[in-house]
């Protein structure tokens, strides 16, 4: 807790201020001053290349690494203490295994007892089993599970007894899509009763569950901020029009404090609107509409923002 | 301990139990009651063939039927000198070699069989305590719940616990070889005899189940932590030999002080017909607790 202070931002869960951490005393950074902040109440996006430092992230964040330099800030209790923040903090570890011999429900109730969840740790195991849809595979050693239900028995542990931040490293990492979508709605459902921070490798499903994103880069933050922001879809639509060309004219004198650019593919092109922080980019996108519609041009194709997908690649290509 | 006494404490009796449920349901908790049943049944069937011998061959003095059961003719064997001799090689004491003469002979040979026995299956047993976890992540679920010392402590707390069940499985070998390979054996008085040396026997494993644990500590792979713990215990009986020797006189008055920081200094002085056992087995708990937390600052600082 040197350079963070205590609740300095109450909204905030987690925050990471120039984090370095490094394997070996001559080894590359695996984190070179990393700075980030996750807020409250919030499902947030985790995203980064192999090799990125998410997963060191995450080892620094719940205590199992110590960082060299810099600060983590948990829940307004300053760096991870199992003790003092007993309970209110749920991680999912990745390729961390689960004895096989147990039960589900046993080492749930293990996982509640270590929590200091006491006579409520079954009541908790059980209510975590329905939640990942396992509660017919309670009784059942973990050594009978597919993978895919050993995940979720995983996931079931760092939600267990509702804790106040939930960190999952690659939790729909090896499931199958059927899988990957039933873990996906368990989060969706948990959204509102805690901080859930989720790394993953699925761009499209991040998109979909997240409404805060974090992109880091060789142990750096490249970009972060609420999904809209970074994907542009508050400010940004791209409209693919042909044959013929825009009246990029009108458009400007039309929404003159609008940013227009214009994009020749084929016969027609993309048109993208960058409209400013504060305008409604649905009125925008009516206006536009009429005038493209007056001028006969063919409307074939609209996006709002760039994918997430997009936007990661985008700033891998700037970095390159 | 980090999070308050009587948190930590409760996290490290979760940890035990879990820990002894899971030993009990492997093969772990198993082979260690086995070895040592095994090792006791044949001990005392080796000391009731030497009865036997020594009986019959009283039995043939005295011009007496001679016995396939020993047992008979112990009160006899008392007064022999060369029963006197076995006993005496045992307690070098002369009190306490009277003290033990009035014992169920097999509980005697029970006793030295497991100090000779238990510091190498309590070492191996310790080196199973963390290096698998370590390796395959999973301790990583316990601690972001809970400190790294609870953990070591609560498993080195039920690792204790299933020596404890494995020396009563031991006992209970010992007791049904008195009864079915000897006659006229007191069956309370054994059972009470081999249960009065059963803290004695745990609390003398303690260090040697801690030189385990520390080896689990310092390796993901069990089976190097397994030659570490029996290399470092092999290496406490050569050092406890060599410093009880006529060649320590070597190291000058060094080689008093060097023999108390061995477990097998109080190896002795567990033989006692009172409470005086309490006092060598409180330091053997300390031992326990020290060869234990030897390797912790580097476990502390492990990326589990």
């Amino acid at each position: 807790m040197n350079d963070v202070r205590r609740a300095e931002r109450a909204d905030d869960a987690l925050r990471l201020v120039g984090i370095r951490k490094r394997y070996s005393r001559k080894g590359p950074w695996a984190l070179d001053g990393l700075t980030c902040r996750f807020p409250r109440g919030s499902v947030c996006g985790l995203v980064g290349p192999n090799g990125a430092g998410k997963t060191t992230m995450y080892s620094v964040v719940c205590g199992i690494l110590p960082p060299d330099e810099g600060g983590v800030d948990l829940l307004g209790e300053g760096p991870f203490d199992p003790f003092r923040l007993k309970g209110r903090v749920g991680v999912l570890p990745q390729d961390a295994e689960i004895d096989d011999r147990r039960t589900s429900r046993e080492f749930l109730h293990y996982m509640g007892g270590l929590q200091g969840l006491g006579t409520g740790a079954a009541a908790a195991a059980d209510e975590a089993l329905k939640a990942v849809l396992l509660e017919d595979r309670a009784d059942d050693r973990v050594g009978s599970l597919s993978h895919g239900m050993r995940r979720r028995l995983s996931v079931a542990s760092a939600l267990l007894g509702s804790p106040e931040l939930v960190l999952l490293d690659e939790p729909t990492a090896g499931l199958d899509p059927v899988q990957a979508r039933s873990l996906r709605q368990v989060l969706v459902d948990h959204r509102g009763r805690s901080t859930i921070i989720v790394s993953s490798h699925n761009l499209v499903e991040l998109e979909r569950i997240c409404d805060w994103v974090v992109l880091i880069e060789d142990g750096v933050c490249v970009q972060e901020g609420p999904v809209e922001e970074v994907t542009g879809r508050g400010q940004v639509v791209d409209w693919t029009v042909g044959p013929g060309e825009p009246p990029l004219a009108a458009l400007r004198e039309a929404l003159p404090e609008h940013e227009w650019s214009w994009t020749v593919e084929g016969t027609g092109g993309v048109l993208t609107l960058r409209a400013p922080g504060d305008a409604d980019l649905d009125t925008s996108s009516i206006v536009a509409a009429r005038i493209l519609a007056d001028a006969d041009v063919a409307i074939r194709g609209l996006q709002r923002g760039r994918s997430l997908e997009e936007t990661f690649f985008r700033s891998e290509t700037a970095d390159d | 301990m980090a999070g308050g006494f009587f948190v930590s404490v409760r996290d490290a009796l979760v940890v035990a139990r879990f820990h002894l449920m899971k030993a009990v349901r492997t093969r772990s908790a198993a082979v260690l009651s086995i070895a040592l049943l095994v090792v006791h049944m044949g001990g005392a069937w080796v000391f009731t063939e030497i009865l036997k011998a020594m009986e019959n061959s009283a039995a043939t003095a005295l011009r007496v039927p001679t016995t396939d059961r020993p047992g008979a003719m112990l009160d006899v064997l008392r007064d022999r000198e060369d029963f006197r001799e076995l006993i005496g090689g045992l307690l070098p004491d002369p009190s306490l070699m009277e003290w033990a003469l009035n014992l169920p002979y097999l509980s005697i040979g029970h006793f030295w069989i497991a100090l000779g026995t238990l510091p190498f299956l309590a070492a191996a047993a310790g080196a199973e305590v963390l290096s698998g976890d370590i390796k395959n992540r999973s301790l990583r679920y316990e601690v972001v719940r809970t400190g790294r010392l609870e953990v070591v402590a609560g498993r080195f707390v039920g690792q204790a616990l299933l020596v404890f069940l494995a020396v009563l499985v031991a006992n209970a070998g010992t007791w049904v070889m008195a009864m079915v390979a000897m006659v006229e054996q007191p069956a309370v008085a054994q059972m009470s005899t081999l249960l009065s040396f059963t803290p004695r026997l745990c609390a003398w494993s303690l260090p040697f189940l801690g030189l385990g644990i520390a080896a689990s500590m310092l390796t993901a792979n069990p089976n190097t932590a397994r030659a570490l713990a029996l290399g470092g215990t092999v290496g406490s009986f050569i050092g406890w030999g060599f410093l009880s020797s006529r060649e320590a006189d070597l190291l000058g008055a060094f080689a008093v002080p060097l023999r108390q920081l061995l477990p097998q200094s109080q190896m002795l002085a567990l033989w006692d017909a009172g409470m005086g056992w309490l006092a060598p087995a409180g330091i053997l708990v300390v031992f326990g607790v020290v060869t234990t937390l030897a390797a912790f600052p580097l476990f502390l600082r492990r990326n589990l």
